[in-house]
């Protein structure tokens, strides 16, 4: 399925966006590629909301922050991966929070435009946000990189994409 | 041995501390103690070169030439932690404790100056490899080797005091006179500890 | 790269090949035309071609697997015992008094001297949030498995900072907690795998959870920033009693300017960056200066003030 990703910097600016498409299969079309980031900054003020909640994936905050939101709840206390934090007819929004508020988030697009709800299998996609996290704090080490710029490295764009194409494609 | 006065002085000859431990310390004036520094720095240089070649040579060569004789005189033996070791480890700066240093070590004074002595006083003269030379001024008239075997400890201690609190510090000037409170107040520790 | 237009992303033909994001172009879609199985082998194959090489050689470079090896920050693992775990304190302190010398030859006043140790500092303390973190993620069950999995290779990484020397010994930039015997020969097994660089993300079932409170955050200020700069936790986090906002982080020997006489330049500013750079990249915007303290005890006692933006006291009030 393909997935639209990108790392939002604490500016609410992309240091980082990628599409994993599938060329023979499975692409986004063409009049909702261009929709791809307003939806994602859509959903960045869900992520801001449940950025400083104690339990955001616990499902306790329902009342305050809108039951739609939530599509499974989980007693665990992690968090940095915030599960699925928004949909858009029939395309889920995941999020990721890094130590320093970087916001990962992704667009799961579903395998036809049937209009059913993605499922997101949480396993997966959260080692992807682990890994891309690892990845992300290696290009911070690098002390030619600053704070919110964008990552130009070939190196971690390819390493992503194989992230992605280990985690995201069945 | 009672410690009077600590002298350091640059490589080129000039006085960049000075400092008076005991108050029976001949009062001299800053200009007066320029001169010495001067005047040291010259006897040094005149020291070195009627120190006969042959005995700079086997010095620099190290053991490998020298005879045992030759070898004892180049090694200055460890005297022990000279007096009380009041201060605690973490006090030493970058230098393991329990003491600054442990072992013997080379004299790097290949000059042949090494300490002056009168009927009252004697003067104990350490050299580092970059040329900075700490005096020390005693009162007692010393002539014993072990005399000069605790001066050289005390003026190397003396030295690695310097080269925390005085190099590391990112105030001072290089060849300027020395103003760090630190090294004040751990040279004064070092000396009330004899 | 300012200079560029921006372009539509589907005015730009597909690219066959990952070229590194490009901002001015928008995402690519491209999955990498590589093997399934991704695993710590192959993974070594795409030690890097160098970070900020955005030019044609190097993506053709990166458009192939068989990448130019060299080092880079992609191939060396973040493990806590891949690197060093200590540096001699002499090396520490001639790096400062550097820095602060050249802060003080760049600057006309003493205030621009602060603000220059000030920013060194932020850039760091930015970096540390996020390693630090990811590092206590690391468990001890995880490290096993790292080590188990580890293949032992050749390694480029291994870092060559003797501590053996004759000084002190604290734990410098590159290092974390337990310098215990079993670490050393630990350091060795991860300096090994340090090419391996997906072992680490992987191994992890929790992440650490972020700190949300100004409390948790200072605390971890105060042990695991503290400790991992100078090899033990502050000696006191104090709440102040006059205003809400407003903590202490004591310090009663600063190890950076233990050599540093007293003098109208208050060379802690450093660490002052490196804790705002923490709290600030955390979202916990704030100001923090430092106040020498000296009492008959700790003549060199210093205290680190951080002044939190009211609109963290009133998040905080929203949330409890």
């Amino acid at each position: 399925m393909p997935c639209y990703f990108a790392i939002i910097g604490a500016k609410d600016n992309p240091i980082y966006e990628a599409e994993f498409t599938n060329p023979q299969l499975n692409q986004f079309p063409p009049e909702l590629k261009e929709l791809n980031p307003f939806i994602l900054h859509a959903s960045l003020d869900i992520l801001e909301d449940l950025q400083w909640q104690a339990h955001p994936q616990s499902g306790a905050s329902t009342g305050t922050s809108g039951g739609f939101l939530r599509s499974r709840s989980s007693a665990n206390n992690s968090n940095c991966y915030l599960g699925k934090i928004d949909h858009f007819y029939g395309l889920a929004i995941t999020g990721y929070l890094s130590y320093g508020n970087m916001k990962f988030v992704m667009i799961h697009s579903g395998n036809t435009n049937s209009g059913l709800p993605v499922t997101i299998e949480d396993g997966p996609v959260k080692s992807f946000y682990q890994e891309v996290h690892e990845l992300y704090i290696k290009t911070l080490m690098n002390p030619f990189y600053k704070l919110n710029e964008p990552i130009t490295s070939p190196v971690f764009d390819s390493k992503v994409r194989t992230l992605a194409k280990r985690y995201l494609t069945k | 041995m009672a410690i009077q006065t600590i002298l350091v002085i640059n490589k080129s000859g000039g006085l960049v501390y000075q400092r008076d431990f005991s108050a029976s310390a001949p009062r001299l004036s800053s200009n007066e103690y320029l001169v010495l520094a001067g005047t040291l720095q010259g006897v040094v240089a005149i020291a070195s070169q009627i120190t006969p070649k042959s005995l700079q040579i086997t010095r620099k060569t190290g053991s490998k030439s020298g005879s045992d004789a030759n070898h004892s005189s180049q090694l200055v033996p460890y005297v022990g932690a000279l007096g009380s070791s009041a201060v605690p480890a973490q006090e030493l700066g970058s230098f393991m404790g329990p003491d600054y240093f442990n072992e013997a070590f080379t004299s790097w004074n290949t000059t042949g100056l090494k300490h002056v002595t009168t009927d009252q006083n004697s003067l104990f003269l350490y050299q580092t490899l970059t040329g900075v030379k700490f005096v020390a001024v005693s009162s007692q008239s010393a002539t014993s080797t072990m005399a000069v075997s605790i001066a050289e400890n005390l003026l190397r201690k003396a030295y690695c005091l310097y080269v925390d609190y005085v190099m590391k510090n990112p105030f001072y000037e290089p060849e300027m006179p020395i103003k760090c409170e630190l090294f004040d107040k751990r040279l004064g520790e070092l000396v009330a500890q004899l | 790269m300012s200079h560029k237009i921006i372009n539509p992303s589907t005015s730009v033909a597909q690219h066959p090949a990952p070229q590194g994001y490009d901002y001015t172009i928008g995402p690519q879609q491209t999955l990498p035309d590589l093997p399934q199985s991704m695993g710590p082998s192959s993974a070594s194959t795409f030690a890097s071609t160098g970070i900020s090489t955005t030019g044609p050689s190097a993506a053709s470079a990166a458009s192939s697997t068989n990448l130019a090896s060299g080092p880079s920050v992609y191939s060396s693992s973040l493990h806590p015992l891949a690197h060093t775990q200590q540096v001699s304190l002499a090396a520490y302190a001639f790096l400062f008094q550097e820095m602060v010398a050249q802060a003080r030859n760049a600057s006309k006043s003493v205030a621009e001297i602060e603000l220059r140790l000030h920013r060194h500092g932020y850039h760091l303390g930015v970096r540390l949030l996020e390693l630090l973190n990811f590092r206590s993620s690391v468990n001890a069950s995880s490290r096993s498995a790292f080590f188990k999995t580890s293949t032992a290779g050749p390694s480029s990484t291994s870092a060559t900072v003797s501590s053996s020397a004759p000084s002190a010994q604290l734990h410098g930039y590159h290092s974390h907690g337990s310098g215990d015997a079993a670490g050393a020969t630990a350091a060795a097994a991860a300096a090994a795998a340090a090419d391996d660089g997906h072992a680490l993300a992987h191994s992890i079932s929790h992440m650490k959870r972020r700190d949300l409170t100004m409390v948790e955050i200072l605390q971890f200020v105060h042990s695991t920033v503290w400790t991992y700069l100078f090899g033990r936790p502050s000696d006191d986090l104090v709440k102040s009693s006059d205003r809400d906002n407003e903590f202490m982080i004591v310090d009663h020997a600063p190890l950076l300017t233990r050599f540093i006489s007293s003098t109208n330049v208050q060379c802690d500013f450093f660490v002052c960056g490196v804790v705002e750079g923490v709290l600030d990249s955390a979202c916990f915007p704030c100001a923090v200066t430092v106040h020498s303290v000296p009492d008959d005890k700790f003549p060199e006692k210093a205290v680190f003030v951080v002044r939190f933006e009211s609109a963290v006291l009133e998040r905080e009030a929203l949330r409890a």
